[in-house]
């Protein structure tokens, strides 16, 4: 699939603009500040219906305008799909081909993008919650059993910290620890699945290249197999629900060392965008989709040998590609054959 | 006292209750103002006779009319041995539309949810303790809703029975009847394939 046109009302930096995109290479160039990343957000928008910059979807709105509009045409192999969004205070529509989407997950066939920046690397070096979330968020996409484990599992979470805090009823407890139990192992199972994929993914990229970040390892942390007897008295004496999938972490190896302490900034943040890479191809595998691949300036601090491997990856791809760069660096180098540019 | 202080009292009553806002209150008010006086008469009293007459069934704590034990445990007629748990009176309703069960019911008046404050002590999970050991009951079908609470509440008291011995089972899931299956959701779907009969 990709997007052939977008028109954007309203929308932070632009009041009125439109733009047209190439079904290969996009590459837009701007001085900071023009609005190079509010033109991805845009587009990533159509595809997740929330931003990736903010959760106030007001802040989508210019100052002093009261609604926007984001328009856009998508392709894929055989039809044509027209998505709107239109944002108010408090209040947002989407559609597609004139039929209102009530949820999300049903736009996730008809534009699917993944968004690569530069905070991609907290998913090496970010605290165990928003590595979380990053897995959780794909997983979301793919499956709605797993969105409703999940959501099985705060509301446990909730009601047993309820307890915990309150009073405590040992029969009432161990109700609560059966169903978590039963919703953990969904989860955990659902998790280790795409860190293995994740893992086998990253080792292929390897073997494509001499200069990299060696053989990969990723080892899921499970904090709870099942209550026992100290668990419960440990969960009792914190009054809080310790043990679970929520808080469960994984660590990542690259050549049998700790991403996260032994790896420099700039390996990091390649690691991170491969990590994201991978995502690409689990969309592939499981959904059958060729996602939109969104690159906000994510490259600062990696080499250029490492970059041009980066490129060269996304251009094997052969996936609709937009990216930002505020000068023609990766143009000059002749990576990419045909392109289109777009200048803000 | 102002004329318009009486609408605002009624508008007020209206307000307090569930689904109602500010407009409809008002709507109903000017509703009522509209009526004849007999009409009226009707209306107050038979909010009367609900408050008055309606009570809960000592055996099983469904609604009940003027009397201590409701229809369903007074009708001799009904199955003695098999006992469906719910958490309203309202779900005792809707399975008597259905006209397909013919045990007895037990309304347990909620589910577990700490966040709400309702623990087993608020339940009148007691009462059917009390009942099992008195009745000759042989099978328990739970109908309660499949939310968490809903299920973490079966799960509870499928442990608490256990010991006492009696079959326990628990309504079905699955598509509603007379709607296509590309409409069902994933979920749904799911749930109703694990519990698929065998023909």
């Amino acid at each position: 699939m990709y997007v052939s046109y977008i028109k954007l009302v309203n929308f932070r930096n632009y009041s009125n603009v439109s733009f047209e995109f190439d079904n290969n290479i996009n590459y837009i160039i701007g001085k900071n500040g023009k609005g190079k990343t509010n033109l991805l957000e845009s587009i990533y928008f159509l595809s997740a219906t929330r931003s990736f910059k903010t959760k106030n979807q007001n802040e989508l709105i210019s100052i002093n305008e009261k609604k926007n509009i984001i328009f856009a045409e998508i392709f894929d192999d055989i039809n044509k799909n027209e998505i709107s969004v239109n944002l108010e205070k408090n209040f947002k529509k989407v559609t597609v081909n004139n039929k209102i989407i009530k949820q999300s997950s049903d736009l996730l066939s008809i534009f699917y993008a993944v968004f690569f920046s530069e905070n991609d690397i907290e998913i090496i070096q970010g605290t165990p919650a928003e590595r979380r979330y990053y897995l959780d968020i794909i997983l979301s996409k793919i499956d709605k059993e797993y969105i409703y484990s999940l959501k099985s599992l705060k509301r446990l979470i909730k009601q047993k910290n309820n307890i915990l805090k309150t009073t405590y009823n040992s029969e009432i407890i161990d109700v609560y620890n059966t169903k978590i139990e039963i919703e953990n192992i969904k989860i955990v199972s659902y998790r280790k699945n795409i860190i293995k994929f994740i893992e086998e993914e990253l080792n292929i990229f390897n073997k494509s290249a001499k200069n990299n970040i060696g053989k990969v390892k990723i080892e899921y942390k499970q904090s709870l197999l099942n209550f026992t007897e100290k668990e419960k008295q440990t969960e009792l004496n914190y009054r809080e629900c310790l043990y679970g999938a929520h808080r469960d972490d994984f660590i990542i190896y690259c050549n049998e060392m700790d991403a996260k302490k032994y790896l420099s900034i700039g390996e990091k943040r390649l690691t991170s965008l491969l990590i994201k890479l991978t995502e690409v191809m689990y969309i592939k595998k499981k959904k059958n989709i060729d996602p939109v691949i969104l690159i906000d300036d994510a490259l600062s601090g990696v080499d250029e040998i490492r970059k041009e491997f980066f490129w060269q990856i996304i251009k094997g791809n052969k996936l609709q590609t937009i990216i930002t760069d505020t000068e023609m660096k990766c143009v000059d180098n002749n990576i990419f054959e045909s392109y289109k540019l777009i200048e803000l | 006292m102002s004329t318009l202080d009486p609408l605002r009292n009624v508008v007020f009553e209206f307000s307090k209750m569930p689904g109602i806002g500010q407009k409809t209150a008002q709507r109903l008010a000017f509703y009522l103002l509209s009526l004849r006086k007999e009409q009226i008469d009707e209306f107050v009293t038979s909010v009367n006779d609900l408050k008055n007459n309606v009570g809960y069934c000592t055996i099983c704590f469904h609604l009940t009319y003027n009397h201590e034990h409701c229809s369903i445990c007074q009708d001799e007629k009904r199955n003695q041995r098999a006992l469906c748990i719910v958490s309203y009176p309202k779900d005792v309703m809707v399975l008597e539309k259905m006209n397909k069960f013919k045990g007895l019911y037990h309304v347990l008046g909620g589910v577990i949810s700490p966040l709400d404050g309702i623990g087993p002590e608020q339940l009148r999970i007691k009462e059917l303790i009390e009942r099992l050991k008195k009745e000759d009951v042989e099978e328990i079908i739970f109908a309660l809703s499949p939310s968490i609470e809903g299920e973490t509440t079966v799960l509870y008291l499928q442990k608490l029975l256990k010991p006492i011995g009696i079959k326990i089972s628990q309504i079905a899931q699955g598509i509603p009847l007379g709607s296509e299956l590309e409409w069902a959701d994933e979920l749904t779907l799911g749930r109703a394939f694990e519990g698929r009969n065998s023909l």
